[in-house]
């Protein structure tokens, strides 16, 4: 099966005036038709930033981006504004985690989601109202009727998400790209959102890209998991694979980090990542690994199989360090 | 002691610069005994916040009574609650912006002793304020350092080191680990943890987290718009949740499992909570509830104990 999306040693960073922040460095993976895919990392993990990357999204020029982007073997990196234009939102949509910054505060609702299909389908105003009253009606907004009139500020949390929803999925994208779309809302909320992501993508048959910082929330909602730490992959593996054999310390530990119910002292992490405006020599995880080689220190490792699908960045994982 | 450390009676707070005015807590009642944790759970906007600041008077409440040690602080004098406060400290959500940016962590910390006039020279501030840093694994060098040189989870030891400045009994921990990476949220826990033990404190941990909650907590209290539906030992209330509203939540809590087959990921409540202003008759949970019946809508349930400590305010019970 060929990939749908495909990204080969993607590298980001930011130039600032104390020097170079190291957002991404060298990442990939790649994504198939139909799949879900999980992309976990904590706060500065650099996950974000791998996603703002892929439709190039960021608002200051001051970022370099450089690997290859391939989106059905075309490097999304190479092309030009219009033409990329052309992609976003029509072949690869994207929520955001805060419904509310991404939405125009002075627009209505209808209004918002209407826009697209003015500019890129030409559509007469009774048309694409009734299109806009469609898709507000798929994601699950009741009275959607009332809703069209409304204003963000006018909306709860799962709402205005809803509503980003449907302004993603207006061109039915292959691709959806989620960057932690329940962070802010409740439990409650949030499994209705994540239902209605998972209903929508069977309908579309979409892609979905899910970043996220919560791993309990991938078990039961993505096929594979990719984990980032310090702008790395660290581990890759479908998602019971990685639950019940994870391979890479980083993964084990944070694991092990959550509540099991048994009352214990939670294993924690000691130390902190690292720093992203320093370039890294050895294994990123080196200064919190209780079991680092000589090797770590010296030479950062790269993604070892295991098992087919089973990849992880560390040394204890080479085959030589099994004799 | 004949009393508990804290006790809520009938609470009910109202924002009343609005019309309709906004009921944010409503007959809300519990009692918290000495070296307990208590968690408290609930959805935003449900009012946990808001009761432990008036809790700490800072927001004077409608209806109702706070006492603490057997002392009511409705209407206590000012140099009454400052004396209580001594005894009753808080941590915040976001220690970023609990924490004065213009001032060093020793300023911050000796703040406490200049207001309440503790020692009377700057050795015995000094000495105290190396022991509190030490206590919440600190080094001695981060005196000097500004709150915007510390890492989040440092600003957080800095808030917990100056909660104890002044050897509190009760905590009131305002979701000190939702705003933290879940490697430092271990962390946190592990020091609440052993905090509690070296120092003989009582806690209340306001929390969305149901797994640390387990972890942490001797009780659990749920609360839904405003007011306490269900309060019960910590394993009661996991293994036998009563009312509709904690079962829904419970049965949220992403299992880690994939043995036990893949976990799904299910609606379990419809619709979203109303919003506090309002106007309600019945049962607040009763518009989402899937057991609700007729009498749920008119009237309004009281808070029952249906076995020892386990509280429900539900007509099913």
């Amino acid at each position: 099966m060929t990939a749908l999306l495909e990204v080969k040693n993607l590298r980001v960073s930011f130039k600032t005036n104390s020097g170079n922040i190291y957002a991404v460095r060298g990442v990939d993976f790649s994504l198939y038709p139909n799949e879900t895919l999980a992309i976990v990392g904590e706060s500065g993990s650099g996950k974000s930033a791998l996603a703002l990357s892929l439709l190039r999204l960021f608002s200051t020029t001051s970022v370099k981006v450089e690997g290859e982007v391939l989106y059905r073997q075309q490097n999304l990196l190479t092309f030009s504004e219009k033409e990329l234009g052309n992609i976003r939102g029509q072949e690869i949509g994207m929520i955001f985690q805060d419904p509310m910054s991404f939405l125009n505060p002075t627009m209505s609702i209808g209004k918002q989601i209407m826009e697209g299909f003015y500019y890129r389908k030409k559509m007469t105003r009774l048309a694409a109202k009734e299109k806009t009253l469609e898709l507000l009606h798929k994601v699950g907004i009741p009275r959607a009727s009332y809703v069209f009139m409304q204003y963000p500020h006018e909306l709860s949390g799962g709402m205005k998400q809803r509503v980003m929803l449907a302004i993603a999925l207006a061109f039915s994208p292959k691709l959806l790209i989620a960057d932690e779309p329940t962070t802010a809302l409740d439990a409650t909320i949030q499994a209705q959102v994540l239902s209605l992501l998972k209903q929508l993508q069977q309908e579309n048959g979409m892609s979905l890209l899910f970043i996220t910082h919560d791993l309990s929330l991938v078990a039961g909602f993505c096929q594979r998991v990719v984990v980032m730490y310090a702008g790395k992959i660290v581990e890759s593996a479908p998602v019971e694979e990685l639950f019940l054999y994870p391979q890479h310390p980083y993964t084990k530990r944070l694991l092990d980090a959550r509540p099991k119910g048994d009352g214990k002292l939670l294993h924690e992490i000691p130390g902190m990542p690292p720093n992203p405006r320093q370039p890294l020599e050895g294994c990123a995880f080196l200064p919190r690994c209780h079991n680092p080689l000589q090797i770590c220190l010296e030479k950062s490792p790269p993604l070892f199989s295991s098992e087919e699908k089973h990849h992880s960045a560390c040394w204890h994982q080479d085959p030589r360090s099994f004799v | 002691m004949n009393w508990p450390l804290l006790e809520v009676k009938n609470l009910s707070l109202h924002f009343m610069d609005k019309s309709p005015f906004i009921k944010v807590l409503r007959d809300l009642s519990f009692s918290l005994e000495e070296k307990d944790i208590l968690g408290l759970v609930g959805e935003s906007g449900c009012g946990k916040s808001t009761l432990a600041k008036t809790i700490m008077q800072l927001y004077i409440p409608t209806q109702g009574d706070i006492v603490f040690e057997g002392k009511s602080l409705i209407g206590a004098s000012s140099d009454t609650l400052k004396e209580v406060r001594k005894k009753l400290q808080m941590v915040f959500q976001d220690p970023l912006s609990s924490l004065n940016p213009r001032m060093t962590i020793k300023e911050i910390l000796r703040e406490p002793f200049v207001i309440h006039k503790i020692y009377g020279n700057k050795l015995q501030e000094t000495e105290r304020i190396v022991e509190l840093l030490e206590l919440v694994g600190l080094q001695e060098s981060y005196m000097q350092a500004f709150p915007h040189e510390l890492s989040g989870g440092q600003r957080q030891r800095v808030g917990i080191a100056r909660a104890l400045a002044l050897r509190p009994k009760l905590i009131l921990c305002d979701e000190p680990i939702a705003a933290l990476d879940v490697s430092i949220q271990a962390q946190m826990v592990n020091l609440l943890r052993h905090l509690y033990e070296k120092l003989q404190l009582t806690y209340l941990f306001i929390s969305h987290d149901l797994m640390m909650v387990r972890h942490l907590c001797t009780q659990v209290a749920v609360m839904y718009l405003g007011t306490l539906v269900e309060k019960a030992p910590v394993e009661e209330l996991y293994l036998h949740p009563k009312h509709p509203y904690t079962e829904a939540l419970l049965s949220l809590i992403p299992q880690v499992e994939p043995l036990k087959g893949k976990t799904k990921i299910h609606e379990a409540v419809q619709g979203e909570s109303p919003h506090p202003s309002q106007a309600l008759q019945g049962c607040v949970f009763a518009s989402r509830c899937p057991k609700a019946t007729s009498l749920c809508r008119e009237k309004i349930p009281a808070l029952r104990e249906i076995s020892p400590k386990h509280y429900v305010r539900c007509h099913l019970y």
